[in-house]
């Protein structure tokens, strides 16, 4: 009887840990897509680009997890692209488990004054 | 004094079937449902933002631009994890013809959602969701 509310326990915390995961995902996504919308109508694209992302990270994911997203932006201010990328690494909640690394992109069409 | 329960021949039952159907018809109907909603509202929102970005970057050029759109949509398939052919582009316009200044653009992007979609596993194909975009072009537009 312990022994299957204990094993039912783990497969819970197990589903909750990746839904978690997968919510952090879908913020790295999120954020380098507004990164991109942003750098894509600035001056200084790349600047724009990062700190809206870094932005968006703060506020969805906790400290520790949007400490893992390493977050760069590239495109030119001449170029007709803007390109947000994030490098993300998470741990999961069992201790002995590798951490879940993706690497997600957007990009935006540079809006440039004629 | 001790309590031990001994049992009722009424309440005697099939531990090891209601163990499997238990797991087969509640448990992992449940996580298999509870792992695909991120991937649907994942796809959603790739599908919402090619969309976005596609007619806007036809609206800025002027002109109906579908290869250039294409590609843009491409590139956020890529970025986002979906395969080749998972966002379909369609464009309010016709190819190569000039935007009215003023007027609007409207990109559609369908995407393929799964009925079952399992991390690191795979996915089956279920329906499709439609996400549209209409940009308005700049009124004041300069041509060359």
């Amino acid at each position: 009887m312990v022994t299957a509310i204990a094993l039912s326990l783990v497969v819970f915390v197990s589903l909750a840990n990746v839904e978690t995961m997968l919510f952090a995902r879908d913020a790295v996504r999120a954020a380098v897509d507004e990164g991109a919308r942003a750098g894509a109508r600035a001056d200084d694209p790349q600047r724009a680009c990062e700190a809206r992302a870094r932005a968006v990270l703060d506020g969805l994911l906790a400290p520790t997890a949007r400490s893992a997203v390493a977050v760069t932006c590239r495109g030119g201010a001449s170029g007709a692209w803007i390109e947000a990328r994030a490098d993300a690494a998470l741990d999961p909640w069992w201790p002995g488990l590798p951490a879940w690394t993706f690497t997600t992109t957007s990009t935006a069409g540079r809006e440039v004054l004629p | 004094m001790t309590l031990r329960w001994r049992g009722d021949a009424h309440e005697r039952g099939f531990a090891a079937l209601e163990l499997v159907a238990g797991v087969a018809l509640l448990v992992l109907p449940v996580a298999l449902l509870v792992l695909s909603l991120p991937d649907w509202s994942a796809r959603q929102s790739a599908a919402r933002f090619a969309a976005r970005e596609a007619a806007r970057v036809v609206s800025l050029a002027g002109v109906c631009d579908p290869d250039r759109a294409d590609s843009l949509v491409a590139a956020v398939a890529d970025g986002a994890g979906l395969g080749s052919g998972e966002l379909h582009l369609a464009l309010d316009c016709g190819a190569g013809t000039p935007l009215p200044r003023g007027g609007t653009v409207t990109a559609r992007v369908r995407v393929v959602m799964p009925a079952v979609a399992v991390p690191a596993v795979g996915s089956v194909p279920g329906w499709s969701w439609t996400a549209a975009h209409a940009e308005r072009v700049d009124p004041y537009l300069s041509r060359p």
